[in-house]
Order: structure tokens, then sequence, then C-alpha cells
């Protein structure tokens, strides 16, 4: 039974897995916010409750880094951790891609923000 | 004799067109004169951009970190999910500047205006109780000498150990409120007016109000503008104080003040009292080009950094962009980084945060499509606000005292500008002058074909350059030695060579082409000239009547029997039209080249 949930497990996360790579090697915080994939807060974590290093199994909306937590996915900031191993591809923006004409398109201008960049 | 009565015409008609430019300018007529200062000032900015700042010392100092939609979508993944994000996310925003960059800022400004009456506060507490462990406010909150002006308040907060926070607030001048949550933020922090729409970037407001209203708005004697407060904040880590005499005063005195010694407000002299006028860099960060290539692999696509004056001047005239078109921008000249790319740490490492954020002067802002918190920018086009703000203060470190004063806010500039349109108006009329004595001397001692191309040529080439080139030189030794705003140099130019064109309207063209036309391709020109002219000229014979050659007196019955039917309106003909006829019927007096036009052989 416990070799089944294992398996039940290990096939739930592998489509996570396979959209994220990299480890959490040190969080950088005594306390990390912690969320769920829609960006709702889950509270607080301890940095020394969790383990590092640590896979990377998911991001979430605006980059945030998914690890397991207690048996589920719980995201941090990628602000609060040290990573390693994460392939980020960001596109540079170019003008045409926001309002010509202004500033706001050059401001944007090649590093954009988190938008822009995807993880794999 | 005669010398000096020509002199003196000169000397009239010179004072005359000055007096007239002077009427107009101070009448404004359409706000065309306004129009065409800020015009001015742009074009001056947009050619001489890209030298400005040519050590980088406020580049390398100043940051800017921005929200605007993408990074409030971008944070919906953090718990960002209403807007204005709750105080507690705005706190983790200002702790993570404080934090991230392993050394905190020097100081920072926030660009948003907090008032509290948008809804529940939530997290209100934890937002001050956070803003004034940044700031140290439990070492000087409860001292009154520091609370005497903004300036002793921030001197303060560096003599406590603490980081000096400004935040924005609506100008007391303009909307007399002061809320709750601002006192609550203003006995932490420090307050400064946020300046929406103003053309000019003050440095010191004094409103004038009594101490009863100043109390009841929370202005502490002045306000400062943000750019100043920043840039105290730096010169007072600086062992120099930036050479500024009232910032080494308040170094002195904050400690005194944190004992409980009360001074009389900061008498910061004649140094700021003059507003600022913005100058816009335009070559990006190099730091800003090296952290977007390590993330994005390629090079921003940003104008190149080396474009001269030179170029640019080209540019101007060619019309080949304005500011912000094309497709290589003006990237933003203070390193710019969204606060969602900072959360999510996307290819940044974190020496990059630390180049963003540690020690540095940090303006946070909103670039919302949506807000009308934009500034236009004669360099980088439309510009959101707190770009305004870091420019400012971008500026004040370049240049210390001094920095650019907006001249129009000085003194009567448009006395200024009229003095010099006399001037150069004088010159070229004694230019044409002696345009005309060489011609009369020429023609006496029958020479005056000898003087076309070794006179004429020089002759203008010398009214109008030397009148182009003194505008240019007042304009730039204006900039330069005297710290102030380039002059209305369009408008100059315009009623300058304007006049000199209408002056020599006549002869230049003649003295010019009449050195070359025995050039076959110059008759070919000639004759197509008077084509073109007389084509113009289509409307005149019906509005322009030849004049009755004069008859014997007649009895007035035989003369309106004589008389065509006359349209009501050339009935009675104006001044003008008699003028105009006058001359066309009466060749001019002087001989020589002026009367060898093909019309006047036809004739």
């Amino acid at each position: 039974m416990f070799k089944a949930s294992l398996i039940v497990a290990a096939l739930l996360l592998i489509p996570a897995s396979a959209l994220a790579a990299g480890t959490v090697t040190k969080y950088l915080r005594p306390t990390l916010n912690t969320f769920d994939s829609h960006g709702q807060p889950l509270g607080p974590v301890s940095a020394s409750d969790l383990k590092a290093p640590t896979p990377i199994v998911a991001n979430g909306v605006g980059g945030s880094v998914g690890i397991i937590y207690k048996g589920k996915t719980i995201f941090l900031r990628g602000l609060d951790v040290q990573t390693t191993g994460v392939n980020v591809a960001c596109a540079p923006v170019q003008g045409t891609a926001r309002n010509s004409g202004s500033s706001y398109a050059a401001t944007n201008m090649g590093l954009g923000g988190a938008a822009d960049c995807t993880q794999h | 004799m005669e010398v000096a009565t020509r002199i003196f015409k000169a000397l009239l008609v010179s004072l005359l067109l000055a007096g007239s430019a002077y009427l107009v300018a101070k009448v404004n007529l359409f706000g065309l004169e306004s129009a065409s200062d800020r015009v001015a000032d742009g074009v001056y900015q947009r050619v001489t951009a890209a030298d400005y700042g040519a050590d980088r010392r406020g580049q390398k100092l100043i940051s800017v970190v921005y929200l605007d939609e993408t990074s409030m979508e971008a944070m919906k993944g953090y718990g960002w999910n209403r807007f204005p994000p709750t105080y507690d996310q705005q706190w983790q925003m200002f702790d993570d500047i404080m934090q991230v960059g392993g050394a905190p800022p020097t100081a920072v400004y926030a660009d948003f205006v907090y008032t509290g009456a948008g809804g529940p506060n939530e997290g209100f507490d934890h937002f001050i109780a956070g803003i004034a462990a940044a700031t140290k406010a439990s070492v000087w909150g409860q001292q009154p000498g520091c609370q005497v002006d903004p300036l002793i308040k921030i001197a303060c907060i560096e003599a406590a150990g603490g980081t000096p926070f400004i935040f924005a607030k609506p100008s007391p001048g303009e909307l007399d409120i002061f809320t709750d949550t601002q006192a609550k933020i203003d006995a932490v922090s420090v307050l400064a007016p946020a300046l929406v729409n103003v053309q000019a970037y003050p440095m010191i407001t004094s409103y004038g109000f009594t101490p009863a209203k100043n109390a009841a708005l929370g202005v502490h004697s002045f306000d400062i503008s943000p750019a100043l407060g920043m840039y105290e904040a730096w010169c007072l880590t600086r062992k120099d104080a930036c050479g500024v005499p009232a910032f080494v005063l308040l170094r002195q005195r904050a400690p005194q003040a944190l004992a409980g010694k009360v001074f009389p407000a900061t008498d910061v002299g004649t140094g700021f009292s003059a507003p600022l006028d913005v100058v816009w860099g335009s070559r990006p960060d190099p730091d800003y080009l090296a952290i977007t290539k390590a993330v994005t692999g390629q090079p921003a696509p940003c104008r190149a950094a080396g474009a001269g004056w030179l170029e640019r001047l080209g540019e101007q005239l060619t019309l080949l962009r304005g500011p912000a078109t094309g497709s290589r921008q003006e990237c933003p000249y203070n390193l710019t980084l969204g606060y969602d790319r900072m959360v999510s740490g996307l290819g940044l490492q974190s020496s990059d945060l630390q180049r963003v954020l540690a020690g540095k002067l940090i303006m946070v802002g909103g670039q919302f499509r949506t807000s009308n918190d934009w500034v236009e920018s004669p360099v980088q086009g439309q510009a959101p606000g707190v770009h305004y703000h870091a420019m400012a203060l971008d500026n004040l470190v370049e240049d210390g005292l001094n920095y650019r004063r907006n001249a129009n806010m000085m003194l009567d500039s448009d006395l200024l500008k009229s003095l010099l349109i006399a001037a150069l108006a004088f010159c070229g009329v004694m230019g044409v002058m002696a345009r005309n004595s060489l011609l009369d001397h020429a023609i006496a001692t029958r020479t005056e074909s000898k003087l076309r191309p070794v006179v004429y040529a020089p002759l203008y080439l010398g009214i109008f350059g030397t009148s182009i080139g003194i505008v240019a030189m007042a304009t730039w030794l204006g900039v330069s030695l005297l710290h102030s705003a380039p002059i209305n140099w369009i408008g100059i130019y315009a009623c300058v060579l304007g006049f000199l064109f209408y002056a020599t309207r006549e002869t230049l063209p003649e003295d010019i082409l009449g050195s070359i036309e025995h050039w076959r391709w110059v008759q070919r020109l000639r004759a197509r000239l008077h084509l073109f002219q007389a084509f113009l000229k289509f409307e005149e014979d019906r509005l322009i009547k030849p004049k009755p050659k004069p008859k014997p007196a007649k009895s007035e019955g035989e003369v309106s029997a004589e008389a065509p039917a006359q349209p009501a309106s050339t009935e009675t003909p104006s001044t003008e039209t008699v003028s105009a006829k006058t001359s066309a019927e009466e060749p001019p007096e002087t001989s020589g080249p002026s009367k060898e036009t093909p019309e006047n052989v036809q004739s």
C-alpha cells in the first residue's frame, strides 16, 4: 500500500517535474512566505523546516519556485532562495512588443519583466 | 553726420523689433511663446543628451524599482491579488529593497501617495512599524528639534543610524487635506510633495501658511522636493557634504537635535531657491546593458551610447526622429528594474541585486499606463513620473549647486531675449548698410561688377553666420556658465533671421545670383524663378488696380462716367495697396545689379 502511494505520488509529480528543473540550494531568509499554485498565501514557513538541497518540482505564476514540503507542493519567491541548475530563457523585449513612442517601451526594453521569461 | 543718422536709424529699427518681440513674448498669444520655450529647451536637450553625465556619477548611484500592470499580473503568484496591494505587501516590497542587496540603500523615495482613504488599512500598523524600524524613528521621532523642517528630519534619521524614507504627498498648496494616515507616515518618515504637472522642478516650497495651518497640513516650515531630500541624504554620507554649507550645518546640528536641542528652520540660502530645469540624459547605464545581455543573451535594443551631438543635430534638422521613436529607442537613463523581476529572480544574480540596491538611492514608483503620473521627456518621450524625480536627483548628484536653473522662473528672460534680438538686428542692419555703402562706392568708381564675387558672398555669410553663431554661443554660454535653461533660441533665430531675410529680400537674391549669373543653369533658374513669381501674382492684377494717370481736372460727372465699375472692396484702396502699387510702378532708385533683372529689361 505504501509503495503504491509512492508510485501514485511520483506519477503525479512527473508532469510538474517535466516543466521545471534545478535545485534549491539555500534559503536566504529565516522565515519564508509560501504560496499555492495560484498565488494564495499558505503562511510563513521557517527555513529550518525546509530541506536543502531540494529539487524544484514546479514553477508558479510570476516565476515562483515550487518545492515539496510535507508531501505538498508549495511555492516560494525566487528572491528568497538560492538555486542552481535552473535554465531560464528570457525573451528580449522589443519596442514593438510594447507601446511604441513612449519610454514605457524603453523602460521594459531588453530586460522586461518576469512574464518575459520561461523556465525549463 | 550722415553716418550717425544711419546708426541711429539702425538702432531705432532694432529697438523697434526687440520691443515688438518683447511685447509678443509678454502677451504670449495662444501660448506660442511658452510653447516655443519648451520646444527650444527640448530640442537643445535632445541634441546634447548624449553628453550628459560624462562620469556617470548619478547613474551609478540611482536605481528605479517600478510596478506596472505586467508586474502586478506577475505578482499574483505571490498573493498580490488586489490593487492597490495591502500595506503588508507594500512593506514586504520595501523590506526587500532594504534587505536583498546585501546592504541597505542610502535612501528610498516612494512615489506613491498614501492617504488612507481607499479602504481598509490592512497591515497598516505593520507597514508603519517597518518604516519606523528602517528610519530609527524611535530615536528621533519624539525630538521636537528633528521636526522643525524636513531637512533636519533627514539629518536626524541619518544621525540615528536609519535609512531615510521619503514618501510622496499631495502638495498642500493644491490640496487642503492631511489625513490621519499621512500624519502617521509623517511621524516615521519624510513627506515631500509629488509635484504633478510642474513645468520646473522646485527645490524648496514655502507656502506662506500661518503656523497653525502649517501644523494642520503637516508642513514643517517648508517642503522639499523628493530629489532634494534624496540628495541631502546622500550628501550627508559624504565627508564634504557635497560642498553645501547648509548640509554641513545640518550634520553638525543633527546630534544636538537628537539630544533635545531645537534649532530654527534650516536656511538653505540662495543655493536651492531656483527651480531645476531637469536635464535628461540618453546614454543607458552600462550595468543595465550588461544585466540585460546576461539575462536575455542579447544586447538591449537601446539607442547606441556613443551618438554625439553633431549626429543628433543632424537628426533634428532632417526630422529623422523625434523623442522615443523608431526601433531603437532611448532606454531609461537610470538603472530600472521591475519589482516582479526582482521577486522572481529569474536570470538575475545576487550581484545584480547588489548593484541595484546596496547603498543606492532608490526611487520606487509606478508606471501604470492607466495612471496620469507621466511626464514628457524631451529625450525618451512619455516617461513615468518616478523617472522625472530620478533625473532631477541625477542632475543634483552630477552638478550639485550648479544645477541647471529654470531661467523662466528666475528673471525676466523675455527681456534678455529681446536685448539679444536688438543687438543682432542692429548688427544685421549695419551689415546691410555696409553693403549699400560699398555698392554706392563701387557705382561711383564703376567697379560694381567686381563686388559680387569678392564682397557679397562673404558679407552675407558674415551677417547670417554671425547671427547664427551668436545665438548658438549665447545659448551655450547661458547653459554652461550661468547654469540656466537654454534660452528660446528657436524663437530668437526665427525673429532675427526673419528680419534679416526681410531686410535683404531684394538685394540678397540679386547679389548672390548676380555673382554667378554667367552660368547657364543660373540663367535658367532665374527664368524659372520669374515664372514662379509671375504665377504667384495671379491674383495681384485683380486686387491692385493700376493707378489712373492724372488727367486735367474735370467735372465730377465726367470722371464717374469714364471710370469702370469697381468692386466694392477695391473702391477705397488701403494704404498697403497704394504702397505696393507705388513700389511696383516705381523701380528702386539704386542703379546697378538690382536693375538688371529680366523684368526690367523686358519693360
